[in-house]
């Protein structure tokens, strides 16, 4: 496709969702809240109206950002609270998603029985300086969400994600369709002790998953069943099961103990692979309580133990830390983190050859993700120690009228090294990333975002970046161990939430 | 309307004070952990074993670089027990520009695919005499000026050794699963040294395991030390003939086709011959047949490529009536050339022809007179055939019957 073209592509379909968005304000057919929901509890629903306070104050939308109190907790979520990042839309309990007041300025139709919304975007991507097509050079994202209530605590739901990567394609053949349907049962089982013993059933999208603070499961797209026994915030029980996790044919099975709203953490780990020992892990995850909002100091031990033969014992721990604020002088957000990671040698699950992480789906919202991961660690776990700093940076800062400065960084400081004196083994895990040894990565998305409706969260955002989500597969996922590459990109991003 | 912000009052109060620690935690962690250092490639060590039944008195291997205008020894050690293990080094930065053209060896996996294709050179490994016992290889010529004997090299074009000039740009052009392959292929070090095999797939390289040499004449280890990669191209020159006299004596299991009605007329010979390989000439006289073989046998070389040489002819005749053109030394005032090839005293050259049986025995008091002796009840050493014929299996061997030799003149 002629780049001109793409450009006139944009702009009308620019025009034509901006004017389909409109100023006319949200409908809130559902905007009532469901009983016993969170918003239901709170009558002083915590939505940042752009409109208040400062006229010289951006336009906050408060879609992606978490609830500032939640005692329900989404079964799962693994939306990180101290990030800047997008929170998209869970697949499961939509109703109670869409009733949350930060939600309310959604074009989101239904009623009690049936629910749709979705999150359209159109961009493009161009490589820097040579003005070379992107793979994303002119993609439309659908990100679709429908939900009957068949009964009180009886859910179905179901996450329609399409995208149309380019017209360069050919017709129609550029579009991928990810659906997800997800079965969702909750109820209350009894009143043990006087508080409330919920049970919680979900099949088959579970989405993203990520167990205890991350340090073997975060943000892995899976399918497959989980449920949860929550007596009050106290104590929860939880089972996942996962399949096709990060490799071809593996599976994850998880049982777990929530404690104290999630305070104390301990998760029991088996990862089957199909062609080398099975992993069984326990990991024990736990956050500094009383800190505030605007704090976090979190951490997670795990431990991989030799449960079947010739399986190895090894050890890994994280710390996070975390200062946000939301609410800064001139309507600014920011955003520092802090993580370090250690992985002994073998404490991922394959002990075998290296078989690299298949890459998740190359969709462009996946952008919205920290490239520190532990499926970063567990390319070259089989030979190497490994051990890493990460610092995130996330600002946004108001500009001119609903401009805002916007960015992300991360900078990840990561070492290997061989416990094995008398092997030299070398993996280049990419061509500028030799290990043993230690590599520096800085990953950038910078640039300019404008909400030009004041009521309403539609965006459009003009980003420089290096971090560009692997597309090699496009929709198949393709094990190339990298979630992300470097890449010089320039993008213009539309997007709206209807 | 204006809306409260829950926790906002709070935000206020509990402004991010924690930064600095952190920032310190951050500093102090990344403080505590120092880089480790970037694994150098290494120097590889490969035994050696001595070709059998090589003469020499003082035998050492070396292992050495060979560069069309220059020779580097980089290791010399002793050989006992005909075994020594060398250590494998690069060769000198100055010689580097001058191997040219330099191999291109494809690394590929289990599956065929090929993963990638790297430079390499190969060294020399050398099993040399050191005649003059001081312990350093004086190479001779066209090599050098001293005397000290090769004996042996690798063998250029099967088994081999290699380097890899640029070991990090073989690993960084593939990833991951590849370089697994590549630590497997390199013995499971980062080292630059790969043991080859043949013209495609490459072996691992195991340092335990023993490395034979292989010794030849002067041609095949000329072409093996100064080629980088000589090409033999298979026993593709043979001309192997059997004829025999249609006087001779007795029935053969070729009867008739290896009669050859010209065989008094013209003299038999190779239809090819090399002025590269030198001629053997043998005769074996037997109770009645005679037995006479040309043969050469070598490699030969033209530039780096080679070609294996088999020109093989025996004429078997009447050992009491040969035709004038036979070449083999007869008994004083008996048939044969008088000046013509020897009788060799320890070959066995009518038993290869499955002709055991008319040997005449060292102790025979015969004194070689044509009587087709009868072997131990008319039994060749072949073994029974149905019909008295000696039946070795070989398709193009001469059989006598021993009866039939029995009968003869």
């Amino acid at each position: 496709m002629h780049k001109a073209g793409v450009r006139q592509t944009l702009l009308t379909a620019a025009t034509a969702l901006l004017a389909l968005a409109g100023p006319s304000g949200p409908r809130a057919s559902h905007a009532e809240p469901v009983p016993g929901t969170a918003s239901a509890k709170n009558p002083d629903p915590a939505v940042t109206d752009p409109s208040d306070a400062d006229p010289l104050r951006p336009p906050v939308a408060a879609i992606f950002e978490p609830p500032p109190d939640d005692p329900q907790r989404a079964f799962l979520d693994p939306r990180d609270a101290f990030s800047l990042q997008d929170r998209k839309l869970l697949n499961r309990k939509l109703f109670d998603q869409l009733a949350r007041p930060e939600q309310a300025q959604r074009l989101a139709a239904g009623n009690d029985f049936a629910l749709a919304t979705a999150d359209l975007g159109i961009g493009t991507q161009v490589e820097y300086p040579s003005p070379q097509l992107a793979p994303f050079h002119g993609y439309i994202v659908l990100d679709a969400y429908a939900a009957v209530r068949v009964m009180d605590g009886v859910e179905v739901n179901l996450n329609l994600l399409t995208i149309n990567r380019s017209a360069s394609a050919g017709y129609r053949r550029g579009t991928d369709l990810f659906p997800g349907v997800a079965a969702h049962l909750e109820g209350e089982l009894g009143r043990p002790g006087g508080r409330s013993l919920r049970g919680e059933f979900l099949t088959t999208d579970l989405g993203d998953v990520t167990l205890g603070k991350g340090l073997l499961i975060e943000r892995v797209p899976l399918e497959g069943h989980a449920a949860r026994l929550r007596w009050g915030d106290v104590i929860e029980i939880n089972e996942v099961f996962g399949g096709e996790a990060l490799w071809l044919n593996d599976d994850v099975q998880t049982l777990g103990l929530r404690l104290f709203d999630g305070a104390l953490e301990v998760n029991a780990v088996t990862w089957l692979l199909n062609d080398v020992v099975r992993a069984d892990y326990l990991t024990l995850a736990a956050e500094m309580p009383g800190l505030g909002p605007h704090f976090r100091l979190a951490g997670e031990a795990g431990l991989r133990a030799a449960l079947s033969p010739s399986a190895p014992w090894a050890a890994a721990g994280m710390i996070r830390a975390d200062v946000i604020d939301r609410h800064a002088r001139h309507g600014g957000r920011w955003h520092l983190g802090y993580q370090f990671r250690a992985y002994q040698k073998d404490f991922g699950p394959r002990t075998g050859p290296l078989i690299p992480v298949q890459t998740l789906p190359a969709l462009p919202t996946r952008e919205d993700g920290y490239v520190t991961n532990p499926a970063l660690y567990f390319n070259v776990s089989p030979l190497f120690d490994q051990w890493s700093h990460t610092v995130m940076l996330e600002v946004r800062a108001p500009l001119w009228w609903r401009f805002e400065f916007w960015t992300e960084a991360e900078w990840v400081l990561r070492f290997a090294r061989d416990p094995n004196p008398d092997s030299s083994r070398v993996v280049y895990e990419r061509v500028d990333r030799r290990f043993p040894g230690w590599h520096a990565d800085t990953w950038l998305k910078t640039g300019i975002e404008l909400r030009p409706f004041a009521n309403l969260p539609h965006r459009a955002r003009f980003l420089f970046s290096n971090k560009h989500v692997a597309a090699f597969g496009y929709g198949v996922p393709q094990s190339t161990g990298d979630q992300f590459l470097h890449q010089k990109l320039i993008s213009l991003e539309l997007e709206v939430f209807l | 309307m204006s809306r409260r912000i829950p926790g906002k009052h709070r935000a206020a109060s509990a402004r991010p004070r924690a930064l600095p620690l952190t920032l310190a935690l951050a500093l102090g962690a990344a403080g505590a952990c120092t880089a480790p250092e970037v694994t150098e490639p290494l120097n590889g060590t490969v035994e050696v074993v001595a070709p059998p039944e090589v003469p020499v008195t003082r035998p050492r291997a070396a292992m050495l670089w060979v560069a069309p205008a220059s020779v580097a020894v980089l290791d010399d050690v002793e050989m006992v027990d005909g075994q020594a293990t060398l250590t494998l080094r690069r060769p000198p930065f100055e010689m580097l520009e001058t191997f040219r053209p330099v191999e291109l060896i494809d690394f590929v996996a289990s599956d065929g695919f090929r993963f990638a294709t790297a430079e390499v050179i190969r060294p020399r490994l050398a099993m040399y005499d050191d005649l003059n016992g001081d312990g350093v290889f004086d190479l001779p010529p066209p090599y050098g000026d001293g005397s000290d004997t090769l004996l042996a090299l690798d063998r250029g074009t099967e088994d081999g050794v290699a380097w890899l000039p640029d070991l990090e740009a073989v690993f960084a052009q593939t990833y991951l699963t590849f370089n697994d392959m590549l630590n497997t292929l390199l013995g499971g070090q980062h080292s630059p040294w790969v043991r080859v095999s043949g013209p495609g797939p490459l072996l691992a390289f195991d340092p335990q395991r023993p490395y034979f040499l292989q010794s030849g004449d002067e041609a095949l280890l000329g072409a093996i030390m100064l080629c980088p990669r000589f090409e033999v191209q298979g026993i593709v020159k043979t001309d192997v003939k059997r004829l025999v006299d249609p006087q001779a004596p007795g029935r053969l299991k070729c009867d008739p086709d290896c009669r050859d009605p010209a065989f008094r007329a013209v003299p038999a010979e190779a239809t090819s011959t090399t002025d590269q390989l030198p001629v053997r000439e043998e005769c074996q006289r037997g109770r009645a047949l005679w037995a006479w073989r040309q043969r050469q046998e070598g490699v030969v070389c033209t530039g780096c490529v080679c070609e294996f040489i088999e020109y093989d002819v025996v004429a078997v005749t009447d050992a009491a009536d040969p035709p004038a053109w036979w070449p083999c030394q007869g008994p004083p005032g008996g048939p044969g050339d008088p000046a013509g090839v020897p009788e060799c005293e320890r070959c066995a050259l009518l038993c290869e022809l499955d002709l055991c049986d008319d040997v005449i025995p060292p102790d025979s008091a015969d004194g070689g007179v044509a009587d087709a002796g009868v072997s131990d009840g008319g039994v060749s050493d072949g073994g029974v055939s149905d019909a008295g014929v000696a039946d070795v299996g070989v398709s193009d061997a001469i059989v006598m019957d021993a009866a039939g030799a029995d009968a003869g003149p």
